[in-house]
């Protein structure tokens, strides 16, 4: 502890690449609610409607 | 109630020999052809007089007045015409009969029924049609106006050369949409007439709900749901490519 | 437009020319006055009627002002059906879903507006895409999907579908693309991430289009029938549109006063509200088009 000349904690930097994937990451997760939604309530009931077209009775 | 199984196209194929389906789908051309002029004329036509000058208080007035019935919901509107519609005790009969007529069988005739349908949806939904042609109007800039009365244009002609090419881009976006609203109508047969009498004011989406909520068969009900899809999506496509005969984006 | 002529045989003013008596101003108004009574009046027969005693209910020619005003058929209304309930539970559905949409929209609409990530093009095709699949189309196999779920009967069953909407999001990102890049750019420089962009510049900076959706949602879930009817069962679970049928199925057409009763307090929130926020709800309505 006596002799450091200069002790600085390093600024924190970050890769340009790095920001680009968290940005990636970031967006996957804001649509992820609506992507959902999306595949839950619209997708697959057209694809299961089709389906059930082609059934009969009860399901 | 069965257990499901496969049956390939038998749904399909039960389309075309289902009596009463034929019916439905006219009944419902019928009434979106009805429906669909009757808003558009009358909400063009109210349009244009709002579009008048006036004070802004009044314009406002009437703007709110239009425009209310349209935010309330389908079934309260169906449900004060089902008592407006009645045949001895309802309001419209009795003003009718002041003026001279017989009274009508509103609800329950097969000639009337489809007409008390398209006058309870025009009373809801044409304040929408006056406002979106109203602010279709209002993007005109007032130099077209001013630059045709110099050249000497009568009213009918700056409307017929100005407004409603400048206008058609409007027409077309409610044209579509209240084409494919027209065509799901449900709501206001289903209260005021609920299909009848008969099966003479039963549309597509009714006897959709008809066919999987009342008697389960689910698949009928998809298969025939999927036939709408189908039909409004062409309708949809053939709209837009016909509109560019005649939709003027300036 | 005849006067027009026989005044303009004055001699000419220093103005360009006395105004003829306006005619036609006078028959526009009359017109749309006219037009304006034909959407007001049944309103108002159907409130006088819920206010009136039941043996006037139908006295012809209507009345606009009860005779004798009684709150019995109020009354009559909660005797007859969980009016209250249906009532809190559109109000539950409407400010849920609401604000659901609000938050799943804006985030998504954030990302497809704001940030650049692979296949952001075809996921904001796909999800428009569902723009052109009208609700009644999907309303079977929804009914069967809520069903194996175990969730017919329950309020999730209309909550959980109306949480997305694919137009609003388009409606959303539409308004985000506008905003400047500028104060953004800042913030970035500041070392702040997307979520501190997102909460702190975009939002606070797009109240007019969030008003629209929530406006739209609201009255939508507000007025939807054809949903509730399909997947709750349970009165004390139905909402108001269903619960006005309910009622009105066990009175069949001759009570008028009891089913106004009911129709006037499913009515004036809206009136009330509507007048409140009419330069809010019509731009909102006519800007994008949608049917509630």
């Amino acid at each position: 502890m006596n002799n450091v000349t200069a002790i600085r904690t390093a600024p924190k930097t970050i890769t340009y690449q790095a920001m680009k994937r968290r940005e990636i990451f970031a967006a996957y997760g804001l649509i992820l609610p609506t992507l959902i939604g999306f595949v839950v309530f619209i997708a697959i009931p057209v694809v299961s409607g089709l389906a059930i077209s082609c059934m009969t009775g009860t399901c | 109630m069965t257990a499901p199984k496969y049956v390939g196209l038998e749904n399909y194929q039960k389309i075309f020999s289902d009596v009463r389906i034929g019916n439905v789908y006219l009944t419902t051309i019928r009434l979106t052809a009805m429906i669909v002029p009757c808003n558009m004329t009358l909400g063009l036509a109210l349009a244009v007089l709002l579009d008048r000058k006036m004070p802004t208080i009044i314009r406002n007035f009437f703007k709110v007045s239009y425009f209310f019935p349209f935010v309330v919901s389908g079934v309260a509107v169906s449900i004060i015409w089902t008592f407006l519609f009645h045949r001895d005790l309802g309001p419209i009969n009795y003003y009718l009969g002041l003026i001279g007529f017989e009274r009508i069988y509103w609800l329950n005739s097969s000639t009337y029924s489809p007409l008390a349908i398209v006058i309870a949806d025009v009373w809801k939904n044409v304040g929408f049609y006056v406002l979106v042609f109203l602010g279709g109007m209002q993007a005109i800039s007032r130099d077209f106006y001013e630059s045709a009365e110099v050249d000497g244009a009568t009213a009918w002609q700056q409307f017929r050369h100005i407004t409603l090419p400048l206008l058609s881009p409007t027409i077309l976006f409610l044209m579509v949409i209240s084409v494919i609203g027209a065509l799901q109508i449900f709501e206001q047969p289903q209260i005021l007439t609920n299909g009848g009498p008969g099966d003479a004011t039963r549309t597509i989406v009714m006897y959709i709900y008809e066919q999987g909520f009342r008697f389960f068969d689910m698949g009928y009900a998809s298969a025939i749901a999927f036939t709408l899809f189908i039909i409004i999506l062409v309708l949809t496509i053939i709209q837009f490519a016909l509109s560019r005969r005649w939709v003027f984006y300036s | 437009m005849s006067t027009k002529a026989s005044v303009q045989i004055l001699p000419p003013a220093v103005k360009t020319s006395r105004k003829p008596f306006p005619w036609t101003t006078l028959i526009v108004l009359a017109i749309l006055g006219f037009g304006a009574v034909l959407m007001i009046a049944p309103f108002l027969w159907i409130i006088q009627s819920a206010f009136g005693e039941t043996r006037e209910a139908f006295v012809l020619p209507p009345r606009w002002l009860p005779a004798h005003p009684t709150l019995k058929n109020f009354q009559d209304v909660f005797d007859q059906v969980p009016y209250h309930l249906f009532m809190f539970n559109s109000l539950k559905l409407a400010v849920l879903v609401t604000l659901g949409q609000l938050i799943t929209c804006s985030m998504a609409a954030f990302a497809f507006a704001r940030l650049q990530f692979p296949g952001k093009n075809i996921l904001f095709f796909v999800l428009l895409s569902a723009l052109m699949v009208p609700g009644q189309i999907t309303i079977v196999p929804l009914f069967v999907m809520i069903r194996q779920l175990g969730l017919y009967n329950t309020h999730a069953a209309l909550i959980l579908p109306g949480l997305i909407n694919p137009f609003g999001v388009f409606l959303l990102r539409q308004y985000f693309i506008t905003i400047p890049t500028d104060l953004e750019d800042a913030a970035r420089v500041d070392g702040a991430n997307v979520f501190t962009i997102y909460l702190r510049i975009i939002l606070p900076l797009s109240g007019p289009v969030l008003t629209t959706l929530a406006i739209l949602t609201f009255v939508g879930v507000w007025n939807q029938y054809f949903f509730p009817l399909v997947v709750i069962n349970e009165p004390k679970l139905q909402v108001i549109t269903v619960g006005l049928t309910l009622l009105r199925g066990q009175f069949g057409a001759g009570a008028l006063g009891t089913i106004a009763a009911a129709l006037t307090m499913a009515i004036v929130p809206v009136l009330i509200v509507f007048l409140l926020l009419q330069k809010y709800i019509i731009k909102s309505i006519v800007s994008t088009g949608l049917k509630g």
